[in-house]
């Protein structure tokens, strides 16, 4: 396998903070898409204490902006938050856009581009049914080779559910308990989708989607916007007024798109390449990582995270999962916000979302499902079955 | 197989199209093997993913090989909405090569197992079918 290449001169770079993060209450939204994502603008702004004039560059992500017959967003943002002259780019990659819109906000700060971006993204698909939903997100695989067969985006992940459970006797009770945990988790987050917990025979006795996942194992299609306000301290330190959060390291990589032509089933390759380069960039190691928010998509996606960025060898996850270690309060806290599969999913507001836990974690702002001593957060989003992956890591200043 | 564009140009190797082609029209599965490592695919490269060399050439694949992976298919995508439920499969072939098909004989999880014989039976829009060596589900 070749590495991943790229400059790695980082002593020299600017640093990049992030300021403020703002979500809105995933789900179900009544407001246009673009109106969901300058709403989540102008809140994130207002927790970070920058205004959108200080803002150098705004990256938005919004991958299946089809659905709303709207591409070229994002100067329809800049115009409405007042600041039409400032640029704008439109990052799509699948389920990871927004984390990628990230990664490229801190290219654009730490190379000294940019003092400071937006990075925003949203997604609204609840206006159309379930079967023109499904059809969209096959799209984000190899629709000629994948999709062409019939298979479905849960039929993809769950082919490698089958693969997983057959090497390493992964059970459905295991894949339950991550359900369980991380519907408990958004249960005592008031920004998800899903507010109830739900119990294991919920979820063994939920119909099968794609075998061998229940409904309970897969994410819902949600509509959401989540915001960033990204910048660099030397020149903005002064005007912050909630904690940030330092960015130890932005890192992306990409895997063999098509399943067919993956060397392991059982693996995400892109997932192993992006936490590597971030752990080495960031100087750190696994056990620097206080908690992290994973791209649980479906429960054995949370699997595949925690085992391919090494945090537990091939085959533990799903059993430390059900013995309680990725508890919000366990050793390994995975995913106490929620995750994709209770918080909800609106594909591009994702990657974005993910760092709004991280923030409010630090700002002590997580209430009842806060990590105990949390001051390193890393996040995990992968870009349909693990074609890109993005892997950040946060340090609480 | 000379590939070629649209226009008959012949700038294109490779393409996805002449693939489906030969499953539809012809009966063969298709694809490049590498002649640096020896990788070979059903999919559209113009390098190899595995060594990066493009001395390429086209080949024919065996019709028979045995599942991968599978996953059933309760609620599809709106082109398979009067197919469902069904299986999609990853299926190794004889020499190695994995390709993508599906299998409407397969209802629910206990009709097939990892490691099953299977061969190729059909085109299908513009997928391929595959059946059980065996024959149908008992």
């Amino acid at each position: 396998m070749r590495r991943c290449k790229g400059r790695e001169g980082f002593d020299t770079m600017e640093e990049v903070w992030v300021a403020g993060a703002a979500m809105n209450r995933f789900g179900k939204m009544a407001e246009k898409g673009r109106e969901a994502a300058v709403n989540a603008s102008v809140k994130a702004f207002e927790m970070s204490g920058l205004s959108p004039k200080d803002i150098g560059y705004t990256f938005v992500s919004n991958a299946f902006g089809i659905a709303e017959r709207q591409a070229h967003v994002g100067p329809l943002i800049n115009t409405a938050l007042g600041i039409p002259d400032v640029p704008s780019a439109t990052v799509e990659s699948a389920c990871s856009s927004s984390s990628a819109a990230l990664h490229e906000a801190y290219v654009h700060i730490a190379g000294g581009f940019a003092d400071a971006a937006l990075v925003v993204g949203f997604e609204k698909l609840s206006h159309i049914d379930t079967l023109a939903a499904t059809s969209y997100f096959a799209m984000g695989a190899d629709y000629a080779f994948e999709s062409a067969n019939g298979a479905t985006f849960p039929g993809l992940y769950a082919t490698l559910a089958t693969a997983h459970m057959k090497k390493y006797g992964t059970k459905s009770e295991e894949l339950g308990a991550i359900a369980v945990k991380n519907h408990a988790n958004a249960a005592n987050n008031p920004h998800a989708h899903f507010q109830k917990p739900i119990t294991m025979d919920t979820y063994l006795n939920s119909p099968i989607i794609s075998s061998p996942f229940h409904l309970y194992d897969c994410c819902p299609f949600s509509d959401g916007a989540a915001a960033l306000i990204v910048a660099n301290p030397a020149k903005f330190k002064k005007d912050m007024i909630a904690t940030p959060a330092k960015i130890r390291a932005s890192a992306r990589a990409g895997s063999v798109a098509t399943l067919q032509d993956r060397v392991d089933l059982t693996t995400i390759p892109a997932s192993r390449l992006a936490a590597e380069k971030a752990l080495r960039h960031a100087k750190l190691e696994h056990k620097d990582i206080n908690f992290m928010e994973v791209h649980d998509c479906f429960t054995m996606a949370e699997v595949l995270a925690i085992e391919d960025m090494g945090f537990l060898p091939k085959g533990h996850a799903a059993k430390a999962g059900a013995e309680g270690v990725t508890q919000h309060d366990g050793k390994l806290p995975v995913n106490p916000s929620g995750g994709l599969k209770a918080k909800g999913h609106p594909v591009s507001a994702t990657g974005a979302a993910q760092v709004v836990e991280v923030l409010e974690q630090f700002n002590g702002k997580a209430g009842k499902r806060a990590v105990p001593g949390a001051s390193i957060g890393l996040t995990h989003n992968v870009g349909a079955t693990g074609g890109s992956c993005s892997v950040h890591i946060f340090e609480k200043v | 197989m000379a590939a070629s564009d649209a226009k008959g140009n012949g700038t294109m190797t490779h393409a996805i199209g002449d693939f489906v082609h030969a499953y539809q029209e012809e009966g063969k599965i298709i694809g490049v093997a590498c002649s640096s490592c020896g990788y070979k695919t059903a999919t559209s490269i113009q390098r190899c993913p595995r060594c990066g060399v493009a001395n390429l050439k086209e080949v024919e694949f065996p019709k028979k090989g045995k599942v991968l992976s599978f996953s059933v298919q309760n609620v599809p995508s709106d082109e398979f909405l009067n197919d469902a439920p069904y299986a999609y499969v990853l299926v190794e072939l004889e020499d190695g090569t994995r390709v993508s098909g599906w299998m409407p004989e397969v209802k629910k999880i206990g009709d097939l197992a990892i490691g099953e014989p299977v061969r190729w039976k059909a085109s299908y829009k513009p997928g391929m079918v595959f059946e059980k060596e065996a024959g149908g589900p008992q």
